[in-house]
């Protein structure tokens, strides 16, 4: 992943002039989003965490407030798992989403003034508001929120940097219950019979929407990647550095090579959209415990955390704040 | 030369044209060469680029759309028509939703080609023709090759644009001569190159002509031999109208013959009702109303699956018989 | 000599189609794929199993049965020509639609030698057509300057009568004059040969305009009305030829017509069944006036007018020279229509109509559907 060069808002508005006002603030935003190399990779870590968990949060109160229309899928509690993944993708590396693809976008690309704009439907979001927020589409990142046709079209993209004798690699994202779908194991047959570079990170967070995994998912999931001889890593866990170390051996493994699993256990602490949680709230309060953030911040000193948390919460209010005028 | 193999050196001529091109499906490599023939020498040629799938359309069609999103061209055998139902979810919620509901930054022009049509015997689930499911898909292209068409000027175009394209060809004309041969009839093609031509035939001049039939495919080349025994035996004058590209569809040579002959009668293998025929019918009779002298008469097969038995199989399906004597109603 | 056959390899299909992978006579080697035969699912590769010459004995696209042969291969070119020359002709000769030289469809050939006219003497790019054959039926009739018939001979008295055209209208016009006693039609003239030599209700077509010289320099014909409705420029023009030839014109007024006092009115006219001028109506020369229409009174018409039926002008209305009416037309009071106006069927004219300009109605939608039986 490369990095911005750190410099200061007021800096980046001297040089940008007024009438790029607008891309410079895009651009502090990502900044403020994905960190720099000054930064320690914990502080990093736990910025670009914290960005995806204030940005969802954002949206769900702007929700409630009315402004926003549609639906939207969070994935707060599995921040981890984006950010431990992408950062060991290259720009020339291909991201496949789902429906739960905010955390993704903003760990791939740090564009949440593009993702924002696309959620409000705004014709500068990042899809002109066509796609909205399941649906986004940018150099190197792809998403749709029909289910387990995703894992074909990572694969396609596989087959390209394959047939282009290229080391890049194609990362697809899918949740457990995408596991129900047929395409993925026709998909998984073929990356197998042609040895595509094609990483599958499995994200089971345990539940398919409301339903839970025991009523919707027989045998292993692990198995099922290894019948068609996938080397499957499997980790139960939502901290960052342990996904982090697991997920770039699978990355360096991958490029110029066959297909691989990642099976990362977490757990979303949200619904599964909006008001649609049926959940046990002791199983879901037991899970709080554990979120990605409390686990890692401890790695991160003080000040240096305050410091990142007021950053991230004044990029993410002046979006709002520029969005809220421009709509009133 | 054979229709089977004037397709399969179109194709041959794009894989050497365009190193972009990538051809994938169920048993097209040699020595078999696809159900049809219609790859055959091609993966011998295009190892790389010419690729037998496992038994999976879904798969297939969704790893085409990944390489399409990555700058290739990948075109698709469904070795059955039939078969194209295991595609619908990547066509509809994943190739053609790309390119639109990304606002134009990504673009997914995968070719899909397959078989329809019955006449051979197969029975209900290799002999269909189910295009009229695909028709009217959003930034979806539904094209029918035929022995009147050249499919290289097809699919040139094709590569040379950023749509998605479903390909339908038909089992009767594979093993038939291409190009057609349409003896004395007038043919008429528009002037300009364009890839998917509408091809005009009539025995006498236009202005003679006392019917416009719409039809494709293999329907098409069918009452091609019509319009000239007609004419011959009994002066019934029709001008027989050859869309290339079905959906969405160039209304004006339609509509311009309908203008001059006073009637139109679509004619397609598919089941009757809500069919291509139903929609040209709806906007004919709005587009040239006072030109009509009587209703668009819609000619399709029965609606009912396709029983096995020749015999069985005759009575269900558009004949000859059947176009005749649609055309003596309305003529 | 090596038999081709279908290899029997799907129980069950019966026939199968063939495709030639090789032209018919050329040189094959052993183990070339030679065609292809569908049976069901399956396309069963058919190679030659010696090398040589191939015949086919089915053309493309045959429907065989399982089992029979398709082709045979030879070992040298001169066996198959000879097998070819003693084979009985199992292909069906292609189709020579574009070939011949004449082509034409079946009631085309039928008229044509039903009046032996040669097809191929015919100009024609395309199919040759039964009207092709009319047309130049036509031609041939005008060709021969076939015995032509003479006016009718009267020697009562009274007037004889030309009709110039020999369509519909002069079935109108001659009826009109039947209920004369002081005129009858002997003759008929009209430019179309085809009709030369016809009748129309007994009374002789003679000719084409061409022959009014000589009617009129033999005195068999006294005067003349033009019957042509459906132009008024040729109804002008031919008044004109009369009267280059100082042919008089006569007209021609149905007995059910009522012209009321003080009406002026000039020559060559044809008032049909029911027609009325208003008082102090002034008509020119040369109308044809179509049945029920109604001139009101001090209304003025110029000549060379033709009309449909039922068209009604109210009083002080002035038409141009060569306006044409269609049917069903009403005009209002002191409405000026000018020269060379067309006014279509079922206007209904309110205001001035300019020389030369065309008034359409906006149409009412006529729907037309098949009856329920």
């Amino acid at each position: 992943m490369t990095y911005l060069v750190t410099i200061s808002d007021a800096e980046l508005f001297e040089l940008a002039g007024a009438d790029l006002r607008v891309d410079a603030l895009a651009r502090t935003a990502e900044l403020r989003l994905l960190g720099s190399p000054a930064e320690t990779v914990d502080e990093r870590r736990y910025r670009q965490m914290f960005g995806i968990r204030r940005f969802e949060q954002t949206l769900l109160d702007l929700f409630d407030e009315g402004l926003l229309s549609g639906t939207t899928h969070c994935c707060i509690g599995q921040e981890a798992d984006a950010v431990g993944v992408i950062e060991h993708l290259r720009p020339d590396d291909h991201v496949f989403s789902n429906h739960r693809c905010h955390g993704h976008y903003l760990a791939r690309t740090g564009d949440a003034r593009g993702l924002l704009a696309e959620i409000m439907g705004r014709a500068d979001g990042v899809c002109a508001g066509v796609g909205g927020s399941q649906h986004l589409s940018t150099p190197g990142f792809t998403s749709n929120g029909v289910l387990g046709g995703t894992v074909a079209n990572a694969a396609g993209i596989a087959m390209a940097a394959q047939l282009a004798h290229s080391d890049a690699i194609s990362v697809v994202f899918v949740g457990d219950g995408a596991l129900g779908e047929g395409i993925v194991y026709e998909t998984l047959n073929l990356a197998g019979l042609w040895q595509l570079p094609l990483l599958v990170v499995c994200e089971n967070n345990g539940w398919a929407q409301s339903t839970p995994q025991r009523d919707n998912l027989s045998g292993s999931i692990e198995d099922r990647f290894q019948a068609f001889g996938f080397p499957v890593r499997s980790v139960a866990t939502t901290d960052v550095r342990v996904v982090a170390d697991i997920a770039g051996q699978e990355v360096a493994a991958t490029r110029g090579a066959g297909p691989r699993a990642l099976v990362i256990e977490t757990y979303r602490l949200c619904h599964h959209s909006k008001n649609d949680d049926n959940r046990p709230e002791e199983e879901v309060a037991a899970r709080w415990e554990q979120e990605p953030l409390s686990v890692h911040e401890g790695r991160v000193g003080g000040p240096a955390r305050s410091r990142i948390e007021q950053e991230v919460e004044l990029a993410i209010a002046e979006l709002v704040t520029e969005f809220r005028e421009d709509g009133s | 030369m054979i229709h089977a193999r004037v397709l399969g050196d179109a194709l041959r001529e794009c894989l050497s044209e365009d190193p972009r091109v990538v051809i994938m499906g169920e048993d097209i490599a040699d020595p078999y060469g696809g159900a049809f023939k219609v790859t055959k020498g091609l993966s011998t040629e295009f190892p790389d680029r010419v690729r037998t799938t496992p038994i999976s359309e879904a798969g297939i069609t969704g790893t085409a759309a990944g390489l399409a999103l990555s700058g290739y061209r990948p075109v698709v055998e469904v070795m059955f028509g039939d078969f194209l139902t295991l595609t619908f979810d990547q066509i509809v919620n994943h190739i053609t939703k790309y390119p639109s509901m990304s606002a134009g930054q990504a673009t997914c022009p995968v070719i899909v080609r397959t078989p329809m049509g019955g006449g051979r015997g197969y029975g209900p689930t290799h002999s269909q023709s189910l295009e009229k499911y695909f028709l009217g898909i959003p930034h979806l292209r539904v094209l029918a090759a035929s022995t009147l068409q050249d499919p290289l000027e097809m699919f040139r175009t094709l590569l040379d644009e950023d749509d998605a394209a479903l390909v339908i060809e038909h089992k009767l004309l594979y093993p038939r001569q291409h190009p057609e041969d349409l003896g004395a009839l007038i043919v008429r093609r528009p002037i300009g190159e364009s890839g998917f031509p509408t091809v005009r035939i009539s025995a006498v001049p236009a202005g003679d002509c006392s019917l416009t039939i719409a039809a494709y495919g293999h329907t098409a080349v069918m009452v091609a031999q019509l319009v000239d025994r007609l004419a011959v035996e009994e002066e019934i004058f029709v001008e027989l109208v050859v869309p290339t590209q079905i959906s969405p569809l160039d209304w004006q040579p339609i509509e311009e013959s309908v203008s001059t002959t006073g009637a139109l009668l679509t004619v397609e293998e598919g089941t009757r009702g809500w069919s291509w025929g139903s929609e040209v019918a709806a906007r004919i009779h709005h587009s040239c109303f006072s030109a009509l002298r009587a209703p668009v008469e819609v000619l399709a097969s029965a609606s009912d699956i396709i029983p096995s038995a020749r015999q069985l199989e005759d009575r269900m399906l558009v004949g000859v018989s059947d176009i005749e004597g649609a055309i003596r109603r309305s003529a | 000599m090596q038999d081709i056959i279908v290899p029997v390899t799907d129980a069950n299909s019966e026939t199968a189609l063939i495709a030639w992978f090789v032209e018919d006579g050329a040189n094959v080697d052993r183990g070339q794929l030679i065609a292809t035969a569908e049976t069901s699912k399956s396309v069963i590769e058919i190679v030659a199993e010696c090398g040589g010459f191939l015949l086919h004995e089915v053309p493309e696209g045959a429907d065989v049965s399982i089992d029979s042969v398709i082709g045979r291969v030879f070992d040298d070119a001169a066996a198959l020509e000879d097998h070819r020359r003693d084979r009985a002709p199992v292909m069906e000769p292609p189709s020579t639609n574009g070939d011949s030289a004449v082509r034409a469809t079946r009631s085309a050939v039928e008229l044509a030698n039903a009046h032996g006219i040669e097809l191929a003497s015919l100009n024609g790019d395309g199919l040759l057509t039964s009207r092709d054959v009319e047309a130049a039926l036509a031609d041939s009739k005008h060709s021969q300057p076939a015995e032509l018939p003479d006016p009718l001979v009267v020697d009562d008295g009274r007037r004889r009568l030309l009709v110039i055209g020999a369509g519909l209208g002069a079935t109108q016009v001659i009826d009109i004059l039947g209920h004369h006693d002081d005129v009858t039609a002997v003759a008929i003239v009209d430019d179309e040969t085809t009709c030369w030599g016809d009748e129309v209700a007994g009374v002789p077509v003679v000719g084409g305009r061409d022959r009014i010289a000589e009617l009129l320099d033999r005195g068999v014909v006294d005067a003349a009305v033009i019957s042509i409705s459906t132009s008024v420029q040729v109804r002008a023009s031919m008044r004109a030829f009369c009267d280059q030839l100082d042919l008089p014109l006569a007209n021609a007024i149905d007995p059910t017509a009522r012209i009321a006092t003080g009406v002026e009115m000039g020559l060559g006219n044809v008032l049909c069944a029911f027609c009325h001028l208003g008082v102090g109506a002034v008509v020119g020369h040369n109308n044809f006036l179509s049945a029920y229409n109604s001139f009101d009174h001090h209304s003025i018409l110029g000549s060379d007018i033709s009309t449909g039926p039922g068209c009604m002008t109210s009083g002080l209305v002035t038409i141009g020279d060569r306006a044409r009416f269609g049917t069903g037309i009403f005009v209002e009071p002191k409405v000026h229509v000018g020269q060379d106006a067309l006014i279509a069927s079922g206007s209904v004219l309110l205001g001035d109509v300019p020389d030369g300009h065309v008034v359409k109605m906006k149409a009412g939608t006529t729907i037309m559907s098949p009856r329920r039986q």
